[in-house]
């Protein structure tokens, strides 16, 4: 294709503007750690969530994380999961394309860990198995342990691997819109609801 | 992001008796501009307007300021109005007069 | 050189606030308190101004590196299986996505919003030639359905009330026009967008950042929609324009503590989805765009505009957009940001836009990559002017203001002569509208006796400081 062509003289047309600016060069700075009150940052998670639509709850076992996911989606007929904790209807890694998940009530999920300064979990191609899991699921549970909270972007971004994942996203509970007079609606394409659930992971004999 | 520091308000604290009213808005543009005032008129005007009907909200008398083309504007569009302020200078406060 | 109508940006402003009593306050106030909820998140980070220092730098110093980065990025993104395609200009980036949408045999796409692509007109072009494209983003669809760009770029239908989309909806979906509630017109367009994603063949979205470190590029939205659009199709295709490289993985941490604060008032969009490769099962395509962007670095006033991550404040905050809307701008790029922008696509059609504003300055404090926008409006009104872009009014006008600014004897004896003419000027021709644009609006204040200066004169200097 022509792009080799014009890859060659945008990088050239590049090379020939920064001779223009060669008196305004700019140094990459390095990024400082900033000081920090030190709040704990499971509450300061759990306030930020809520403001972003989203709910937790400390279900501590696996039992009470069963119970609690039927209280909260009584009428759910598909539940698909990615985590050996909660078996679900069908498992993620059953499914062969995405489009197979477009009946799906609730998606169970774990998340890596979570940033407390926002209540954004981060969620890899490996947790989802399908990445499509996390966005036609029409709710969406996603385990989390409580330990594993970070306080801000910075530190969030010292743990992602991004060069070992096709896919990761920083998910702030349910999706949301406010397109219309500026009135926020949450459930807007992706996850209606998404509700945290503090577990750590458990050893299962799978 | 620093604290805000507005030097017109400072100076006119330190006058005895005098009460600086909060407002809704009191970094919003009032519109004048320069020349943008004649050739982007309906805009300058609704931000004058904007901006008066701010300061009646919280009761003010006066309207105090360094500017005189947006005092000049603001009283402009506050009289087509027909609305009841006064539009002074600020060295005519701080001097004490004349009013 | 060019033959478009020039865009008049103070007609159609005039036009929007004159068109009823809702619309203009409605617009005004959702996007002040808007800037009142970014304020607020600014406020409560003690080191926001380092971080907005920090977003300039690592932009100024990408930009000044920019060959080096797009490189790396395409080397790392290529390394992970994406097929890295590049772009002189909009009409080559639309001959590309098609080319790769006709050999996939794609007849319907879903996209998310992309600026990029809406700067390269790609939809009609590609609906030209047969595809279809709809748009996943709820003010984009808005938008798309009733046949106009989007306002902003944050929010494409915010200068519609819900009762014009309720409307729209009711025209072009046959929904019940008497709902207007916000939750149920989304609900609309998700169960409108979901079997259209379900049977595109294809999914493109934009880019906010790429990362040359890695080779990853991300999209930041609220509703899921790029997510669902690069999951669910096999083909994903992603635009993006060369100025969003970022250099390092690091460097997202300060990008993304800014954007959506500085968008919207929130900590963060719903969603930052990182794409590095193509996903299980996918094809990924990504096209590196340029349309000016590299002529646009060599311009020593103007090449701070290509930090921007299009967040948006500057629009929010302006005392102009937000009586104006975005659409009074007549190009891609509306408020503040698209004032410095537009001019460097078509100089002769946007040679209003520098006088569109009040240079009241506030754009540039809220930008989280301290672009000095003001100070390049500014600019950019010596390079209409120098080039003869003016109208005759303004010319008029300006060398009248400069001249009698620029010799103060002159201004005083404009002063001594203009208080008593106004006193004895005829109403009617003080009040013309043609004439005096001023009186159209406003009262004409009565001259004192005496102005300050004199009294001081008289007054004070003789006794110091009294």
């Amino acid at each position: 294709m022509e792009t080799t062509r014009s890859r060659a003289a945008i990088l050239n047309a590049i090379r020939y503007s920064n001779l223009f600016l060669s008196m305004q060069e700019v140094e990459l700075p390095q990024i400082p750690v900033f000081q920090r009150a030190d709040n704990p940052l499971k509450p300061e998670f759990e306030v930020h969530l809520q403001k972003a639509g989203g709910a937790t709850h400390d279900v501590g076992s696996v039992a009470v994380a069963e119970t609690t996911l039927k209280a909260l989606h009584p009428g759910a007929k598909v539940i698909c999961s990615a985590v050996p904790e909660i078996i679900g209807t069908r498992r993620a890694s059953e499914v062969n394309d995405p489009h197979e998940l477009a009946d799906v009530d609730v998606g169970i999920v774990r998340a890596q860990f979570g940033v407390a300064e926002s209540g954004a979990v981060w969620l890899t191609q490996e947790d989802l198995i399908v990445d499509a899991l996390g966005f036609l699921s029409q709710h969406l549970i996603v385990l989390l342990d409580p330990n594993e909270i970070v306080p801000d972007m910075h530190a969030a971004y010292c743990r992602v691997r991004l060069n070992e994942t096709a896919f990761g996203c920083f998910m702030m509970g349910p999706s949301a819109t406010a397109d219309v007079e500026a009135t926020l609606v949450h459930g807007a394409q992706g996850a209606r609801s998404l509700n945290i659930f503090f577990l750590s992971p458990v050893q299962t004999a799978d | 992001m620093g604290e805000p520091f507005d030097k017109t308000a400072s100076l006119l604290s330190k006058v005895k008796g005098l009460v600086i009213v909060p407002v809704d808005r009191p970094d919003d543009c009032c519109g004048f501009g320069g020349t943008f005032c004649v050739t982007d008129e309906a805009v300058s005007a609704r931000m004058g307007l904007d901006k008066v009907h701010d300061h009646l909200r919280h009761g003010a008398e006066y309207v105090v300021s360094p500017d005189m083309s947006c005092l000049m504007h603001q009283q402009g569009i506050a009289r087509r109005a027909d609305l009841d302020l006064k539009y002074i200078h600020v060295a005519q406060v701080l001097n004490g007069g004349p009013f | 050189m060019s033959n478009a109508k020039k865009a008049e940006p103070a007609a159609a402003a005039e036009l929007f606030i004159l068109h009823d009593q809702v619309h203009e306050p409605m617009h005004d106030r959702f996007l002040w308190a808007t800037m009142q909820r970014r304020d607020a998140q600014a406020a409560a980070i003690p080191e926001w101004e380092e971080l907005r220092e920090l977003a300039s730098k690592i932009k100024g110093h990408t930009l000044t590196h920019l060959d080096h980065y797009l490189e790396e990025f395409e080397a790392n993104a290529t390394k992970r299986g994406a097929h890295v395609h590049w772009a002189m200009d909009a009409a080559e980036h639309n001959a590309i996505v098609y080319s790769i949408l006709e050999s996939h045999g794609v007849k319907e796409l879903i996209k998310s919003k992309s600026m990029l692509q809406e700067e390269c007109q790609m939809t009609p072009f590609l609906e030209n030639r047969g595809i279809k494209v709809i748009e996943s983003d709820l003010g984009e669809r808005i938008q798309q359905l009733d046949d106009q760009p989007p306002s902003h770029i944050v929010f494409p239908s915010i200068h519609k009330t819900r009762q014009d989309v309720a409307q729209l909806f009711a025209r072009k979906i046959g929904t019940d026009p008497n709902d207007d509630d916000p939750h149920f017109l989304t609900e609309v367009m998700r169960n409108n967008a979901r079997p259209r994603f379900l049977a595109a063949g294809a999914g493109m979205t934009g880019g906010n950042f790429a990362v040359a470190e890695t080779g990853t590029f991300m999209v930041c939205t609220n509703e899921g929609n790029a997510d669902i659009g690069a999951s669910v199709p096999s083909l994903h295709i992603a635009s993006i324009g060369i100025e969003k490289l970022v250099p390092r993985v690091e460097d997202m941490g300060v990008f993304l503590r800014l954007l959506a604060r500085s968008a919207e008032g929130e900590p963060l969009t719903q969603y930052s989805s990182h794409f590095t490769g193509p996903r299980k099962g996918g094809e990924l395509h990504i096209v590196l765009v340029d349309n000016g962007r590299s002529r646009r670095l060599g311009m020593p006033d103007f090449w701070h505009s290509l930090k921007c991550i299009r967040c948006g404040a500057c629009m929010n905050t302006c005392p102009v957009y937000r009586r104006s809307g975005g659409l009074s701008y007549g190009a891609t790029y509306s408020g503040p940001i698209g004032v410095i922008l537009d001019p460097t696509f078509d100089e002769f059609k946007y040679s209003e836009l520098p006088f569109h504003s009040t240079l009241c300055g506030s754009c540039s404090d809220v930008c989280p990559v301290k672009i000095d926008i003001s100070d390049q409006i500014f600019k950019w009104r010596r390079v209409m002017a120098k080039k003869g872009y003016l109208p005759l009014v303004k010319r008029l006008a300006f060398a009248a203001a400069g001249h009698a600014f620029g010799h103060p004897e002159e201004f005083r004896l404009m002063e001594e002569v203009g208080a008593p003419a106004l006193d004895y000027a005829p109403d009617f021709l003080l009040y013309n509208h043609s004439l005096n644009p001023w009186g159209r609006e406003r009262q004409l204040p009565e001259p004192a006796k005496q102005t300050f200066r004199e009294w001081y004169l008289a007054n004070r200097s003789k006794h110091g400081n009294d």
